[in-house]
């Protein structure tokens, strides 16, 4: 009996179980999803089967799965119990591409009877592949559940228009009616084409109340930023992204005695929230000037130095001060005129510059090393800072004083530097001294009185001209009276030697031998003295030839003549001659002579 | 009337011989003066010396030396500058102021000379312009008497030698009287100058906001080529040419 009832026990149940005919086997995604974006596809049965096949996913990454999960409840309500299983069989997707894909249905068997699930179509959008959707611990999690009045985000700049280089202060606030849990996803503007830097902001946004077409919106300051236009036109911030984690009340269906007291109600859903576009006109700055270099704003100038004298070697600190509202970060360092003997360093810089509200303002500095390397007065001349005042919109010069330094020599010590730059041929002479004074015969004379150049100079010259000409002069005078001497003599030569012939003639009428020949050889002689121009005494046989032979006297006739005076010298001295022979004599000397009259 | 020319002459006379004679005694105290290293005290008479109206190489060489022993370079150098223009190949001079320059700062690349025209002025160098004069002068005189020979003389080897000699003394004598003016030039063109300002930043043109052309230091030797109210332009030895104030800088 006991048996009976237990297999009647059984058979309830059993039958319980089987009565349960009504298998459902349905498939379950999110039927719009963004390309790359991870979904859900979750298969139920409630009964339990076997030989689960899945579809194949041809648009889909199949991420992870199949994860099954059982559930089983039973219910009693008023006696009356009901069981319930769940099989579920869970994929996680992601799509490949944008379109809409149907995934075919899944199968299963159960029981040896085979169940077919439900066709999904999806629609694939575009969408941002880094933004992932996870619900967490909700399977309605769905970004629509927070609309756009809700919350937003939205970019101030507090300009519309500005010069390139003054700052903006672009401020990045967030509107909410809903509580916010915190940001997963920052992505601050890129901000092209400015240069940017943050005012620090604290790290808690603290809310504010305001009012915005009849809405109060709580409002946080995300980010704050100083930007300096970097070039003219029209600049475009673009749209950004930030995806907040909202709390989102929710009305859970399921009525479990534990829900509430567990969970708060909120639930954690993220919002992608998208900024507005900002653009904002930049103007070019006017015509710059040349020494301009960059500085928009308001600044005030300050130089100072530590000394105004000082040694060749020793170091001299030029400061400045640069100090206002502006883009200080991005001028330019002063460039000083510093005298080219210098050796400067480059410039200590300190910046002390806050970022604020107001936008950069504080103080730079520059501190100059200057060295001088040799003596001397020095100028530095004013730097001339030129900005851009915004206010006024025009340049404003600025201008440090001039310095002057008077620079000492240096002592001693810096004589090692130049010895450096000797040549190796100069080094023997380092070292040495200089030569003694020089003591002994000192000639002074007066100052500016050169030979050269002087009168005395030229004088020597003319006076030297002048005694040549007149030595040449004395000189020609006598030849040429020498000349007309010897012409006369030439001249006479013939009378003279025709005088002694008749003196001879005279002899040898008389017979007078001896005196005869004397007569002729003297007549001769004399002619040929006369007419050769040559001394009685230095003339020889041997002279007259040559010089009769120069004058172009036949040598017949001079043969004649030298013998003829042969003839007289050796008949002066002998005896035997005759009358015949003196007449002859006389004949053929007269004519000897007149011979060569008539040739010279 | 005549006798008063010669009483005024002989009163010159007198006052110059007077003169003179101060001045030796100036040199010999100078000399005392450098031997006590009393150096300022030693110039100050050797300018009394300059300032009568006399010079010598020596005085100004002496000058120089004391300059130097006062480490005054650039002064000492412009001394034995003008020291070298009355005896331009003296060796003491000329060892002094290599001495001298080797304390300048400046070591200025000269410009490379064609190696005729370093020969050539290195021969010129040789003798001042008074004895290139004597030279011209004589070798004028020599030309002369072997023209005169020329003319007279009967032997034919005498008068062609006679001939030839001639023109070699003439060439001399022209040369030489070049020579002379060239050495003379020298020193009365003052063309030259020594830098006395420690450093000067000599300027692209006659003018104080003029680009800076280049820097000089004292003591170098620059060449004066224009001037423009207070401002000369010099050309260095390397061939840079810049304006500087006339205070900045000695003539030689």
């Amino acid at each position: 009996m006991k048996k009976f009832l237990y297999i009647i026990f059984i058979l309830i149940i059993s039958n319980n179980i089987f009565a349960q005919d009504n298998i459902s086997f349905t498939a379950q995604a999110n039927r719009t999803v963004a390309v790359g974006q991870q979904f859900r596809l979750t298969y139920n049965i409630n009964s339990k089967g076997s030989n689960f096949r899945a579809p194949t996913f041809t648009n889909f990454d199949v991420l992870m799965g199949p994860s099954q999960s059982t559930s089983s409840s039973m219910q009693i309500i008023n006696g009356n119990v009901t069981q319930s299983f769940s099989y579920s069989f869970t994929y996680i997707l992601a799509a490949k591409k944008e379109g809409k894909f149907t995934i075919k249905p899944a199968s299963i068997t159960v029981n040896g009877k085979k169940y077919t699930s439900n066709p999904i179509t999806i629609t694939v959008v575009k969408g941002n592949a880094t933004v992932q959707n996870n619900n967490y611990g909700g399977n309605q999690g769905n970004t629509s559940g927070v609309s756009n009045k809700n919350i937003f985000i939205r970019l101030y700049l507090n300009k519309n228009t500005a010069y390139e280089g003054e700052q903006i202060i672009a401020t990045v606030k967030i509107y909410t009616r809903v509580g916010i849990a915190g940001f997963d996803d920052i992505n601050f503007p890129s901000y092209d084409g400015f240069f940017s830097q943050e005012i620090p902001t604290p790290n808690n946004i603290s809310f504010t109340r305001e009012n915005i077409n009849g809405t109060i919106y709580n409002v946080g300051v995300l980010q704050k930023m100083i930007l300096y236009p970097q070039r003219s036109g029209k600049l475009t911030i673009k749209p950004f992204n930030i995806t907040a984690v909202v709390q989102k009340r929710v009305r859970r269906h399921s009525t479990g005695f534990f829900d509430d007291f567990f969970s708060s109600g909120y639930q954690n859903i993220k919002k992608i929230l998208h900024s507005n576009t900002v653009s904002i006109n930049i103007k070019p700055l006017p015509n710059k000037p040349t020494e301009f270099n960059g500085a928009v704003g308001h600044f005030n100038l300050s130089a100072n130095i530590n000394k105004t004298s000082t040694k060749a070697d020793e170091p001299i600190v030029l400061k400045v001060k640069i100090s206002g509202n502006g883009n200080l970060k991005l001028i330019d360092d002063p460039k000083f005129d510093f005298p080219p003997d210098f050796d400067v360093y480059d410039p200590k810089i300190n910046n002390n510059i806050k970022n604020d509200e107001s936008g950069a303002h504080g103080t730079i500095s520059y501190e100059y090393l200057i060295i001088p390397r040799n003596g001397g007065d020095f100028k530095i001349n004013p730097y001339k800072f030129i900005y851009f005042d915004t206010n006024k919109k025009k340049y404003i010069t600025l201008s440090t004083k001039e310095f002057n330094i008077h620079v000492d020599k240096a002592d001693g010590s810096s004589s090692k530097t130049i010895v450096n730059n000797i040549s190796k041929e100069n080094v023997k002479y380092l070292n040495k001294d200089i030569r003694y004074i020089k003591t002994s015969k000192i000639k002074l004379k007066p100052v500016n009185n050169y030979f050269f150049g002087s009168i005395t100079f030229y004088l020597i010259y003319i006076i030297a001209i002048i005694i040549f000409i007149t030595i040449y002069l004395l000189k020609r005078k006598s030849i040429k009276q020498n000349a007309n001497i010897v012409a006369v003599k030439n001249k006479k030569a013939n009378k003279v030697a025709k005088k002694r012939l008749k003196i001879a003639n005279k002899y040898l009428r008389e017979q007078n031998k001896e005196q005869f020949y004397q007569e002729i050889t003297n007549a001769i002689w004399g002619y040929l003295s006369d007419k050769l121009n040559i001394q009685i005494a230095d003339l020889t046989k041997e002279k007259a030839k040559e010089n009769l032979l120069i004058k172009n006297i036949d040598k017949e006739k001079i043969n004649e003549l030298i013998n003829l005076l042969d003839k007289c010298e050796f008949a002066r001295f002998s005896s035997a001659t005759t009358e015949h022979d003196l007449d002859q004599v006389y004949n053929q000397a007269s004519k000897l002579i007149s011979d060569i009259e008539n040739k010279i | 009337m005549k006798q008063l020319y010669i009483t005024i002459l002989i009163f010159l006379s007198l006052i110059f011989s007077v003169n003179a004679n101060n001045n030796y005694s100036l040199l010999d105290s100078a000399k005392t003066y450098y031997k006590n290293k009393k150096y300022e005290k030693a110039i100050t008479t050797y300018k009394k010396i300059i300032k009568s109206g006399y010079e010598s190489a020596e005085v100004y060489y002496n000058t120089g030396n004391c300059y130097y022993k006062l480490d005054s370079i650039p002064y000492a150098i412009l001394y034995y500058e003008k020291a070298k223009l009355l005896k331009p190949n003296d060796e003491d001079i000329n060892y002094n102021l290599k001495i001298a320059n080797l304390k300048t700062i400046d070591k200025l690349d000269v410009l490379p000379k064609f190696f005729l025209t370093k020969w050539i002025d290195n021969f010129i160098d040789l003798f001042s312009s008074d004895s290139w004069a004597y030279i011209s002068i004589i070798s004028f005189i020599i030309f002369l008497s072997l023209i005169l020979l020329f003319f007279f003389t009967r032997k034919m080897t005498i008068k062609r030698t006679s001939f030839f000699t001639s023109l070699i003394f003439i060439i001399i004598t022209i040369l030489s009287f070049n020579f002379a003016k060239k050495q003379n030039n020298k020193i009365t063109a003052h063309n030259y100058a020594i830098i006395t300002t420690p450093t000067l930043t000599a300027k692209n043109s006659p003018d104080d906001s003029g680009n800076d052309a280049f820097i000089i230091h004292e003591g170098t030797k620059v060449k004066l080529q224009d001037k423009v109210g207070e401002w000369s332009e010099i050309k260095l030895s390397d061939g840079s040419i810049g304006w500087v104030k006339n205070k900045t800088f000695a003539v030689i």
